[in-house]
């Protein structure tokens, strides 16, 4: 067939299988795959279903080692020391809030307001600088333990909720995004975005009176928690917000006070009084371990587990929440 | 430094020679172990890998000892050799699995590595139907096995 005149397009060969390649190999492929998206996968075949559920026992393949801890930093009211707690898993099950014995060095950039990321092992500092809207990046170099500053971009200032996202830093304010990729020219290092847009009410449905109360980042995707509007997730490719799904859509979101990544799960972190007579006596902290799955255009967020992992003195105030990865 | 000027000849499946230094020959696993071993042989037959990935392998070896031989600026050369690994990448999947079986004979973990991870890339943004097609996969539910799926993840397929 192929050898006749008349058939100069012969059809395209199939692709190779997957399951050509041999099974270790496989399931080395399976493991750089983010977690979020093991179940969208395991819709695919049976077959393929049976490997990535025989995942964890395949935990040496690993690129990324999703063990991690939690740090809150709180302040106490009427004086300024500092404390701060560790999230530790107690039993297999449980979590709970440890008071942290080591004391932590105190914050080089505490008391400016400024953007804050992480790339490549530096640290971004973002905000500051002389004229309106002109800001100053300067970068932290831990091993160096040196200041530099990279450069001065234009953009808005005072960008406090911000986080890492493939080697960008991530600032958001108002549902408005400025991104700085520092492998970019100076000057054109920020990118600002705006996106009232929710993706899933169509056009007419806009972000109204928003203001973000925290954010993260879990598995290179970007949360954020808006007040009254609750935790959404910005659609990079696409330049939209989406909501989280999975009962989050009627919920009120007053009181969080932190998202965090922990063991590649979304932690929302509450804060709330605690009253014996009318008085405030203690805060608690609730903690939701929450579990990803992403399919498509849609991220599904199922409770793990929830409960009080702790509680402070009615003097302590929230600071931050710090996930560490080991 | 005269051993790093010696010649090795590479012969492909199709009895093709691939001649490279030896710095870049010792880059393929398999082949370092032979030189170890005291194969003083000047020409090792690669019988499994076919000319076309032979040589891509070769260049995938010779870019990453070329940078690796650069002394200063590191921080540039390896912003540059992850450029070359991300352009060295895009390929189609035939290809793709070809460089991938050939850098787990030959051991060179570098390709092996950047390789399952385009896969992972490839893979993790995809509806389900797309994974079938683009990796040759049989779909193996059954209907009455899909309905319960769509069931209990009602979220993932509402229009």
């Amino acid at each position: 067939m192929s050898n006749s005149k008349h058939n100069n397009h012969p059809p395209p060969p199939s692709p190779p299988s997957l399951f050509s390649l041999p099974n270790e190999i496989v399931l080395s492929c399976l493991a750089r795959v983010p977690k979020i998206y093991h179940l969208n996968l395991s819709w695919v075949s049976k077959n393929l279903r049976a490997l990535v559920r025989s995942l964890p026992e395949h935990k040496g393949l690993r690129s990324v080692p999703h063990k991690s801890s939690l740090y809150l930093c709180f302040r106490e009211d009427g004086n300024s020391s500092f404390h701060w707690l560790t999230l530790t898993t107690t039993t297999t099950e449980d979590y709970g809030l440890v008071l942290n014995p080591t004391p932590f060095p105190s914050l080089l950039i505490l008391s400016r307001d400024a953007a804050v990321g992480v790339i490549d092992g530096k640290i971004y500092v973002i905000g500051g600088g002389g004229f309106h809207d002109e800001i100053e990046v300067e970068v932290f170099d831990p091993k160096s333990e040196t200041w530099e500053l990279a450069g001065v971009e234009y953009g808005r200032k005072a960008l406090r909720c911000s986080a890492s996202v493939e080697r960008k830093v991530y600032m958001v304010e108002n549902n408005e995004i400025d991104v700085y990729n520092p492998r970019e020219g100076e000057r054109e290092r920020m990118v600002h975005m705006v996106s009232k847009t929710l993706a899933e009410g169509g056009r007419k449905d806009r972000l109204k009176n928003v203001t973000v109360g925290c954010v993260c980042v879990v598995e290179d995707v970007f949360f954020v928690c808006f007040d009254w509007n609750g935790i959404m997730w910005f659609d990079k490719k696409r330049n939209v917000w989406r909501r989280l799904v999975g009962g989050w859509e009627k919920r009120l979101f007053f009181s969080v006070k932190a998202l965090a990544e922990h063991d590649g799960k979304l932690a929302v972190l509450y804060l709330y009084h605690r009253y014996e007579n009318d008085s405030p006596i203690t805060r608690g902290v609730w903690c939701e371990l929450v579990s990803l799955h992403r399919a498509g255009h849609r991220i599904c967020g199922t409770v793990d587990w929830s409960g009080i992992a702790g509680t402070v003195p009615s003097s302590f105030g929230f600071l931050h929440c710090l996930a560490v990865s080991n | 430094m005269s051993e790093s000027n010696k010649k090795i000849s590479l012969i492909s499946s199709e009895g093709e020679a691939f001649e490279v230094s030896e710095a870049v020959a010792r880059e393929f696993e398999i082949v370092a172990h032979m030189l170890e071993d005291g194969c003083s042989g000047s020409s090792i037959p690669i019988t499994t890998v076919d000319s076309n990935i032979l040589g891509k392998v070769i260049e995938y070896c010779t870019k990453h000892v070329e940078v690796g031989n650069v002394e200063g600026n590191s921080e540039k050369a390896e912003k540059d050799l992850e450029e070359f690994d991300k352009r060295f990448i895009a390929v189609e999947m035939n290809t793709l699995f070809s460089l991938i079986l050939a850098a787990n004979y030959l051991n060179v973990k570098g390709l092996l590595n950047i390789g399952c991870q385009k896969v992972a890339d490839t893979i993790k943004d995809m509806k389900p139907e797309e994974v079938r097609s683009i990796f040759n996969i049989e779909n193996d539910y059954t209907p009455a096995e899909e309905e319960v799926v769509r069931k209990e993840n009602e979220w993932a397929f509402q229009p």
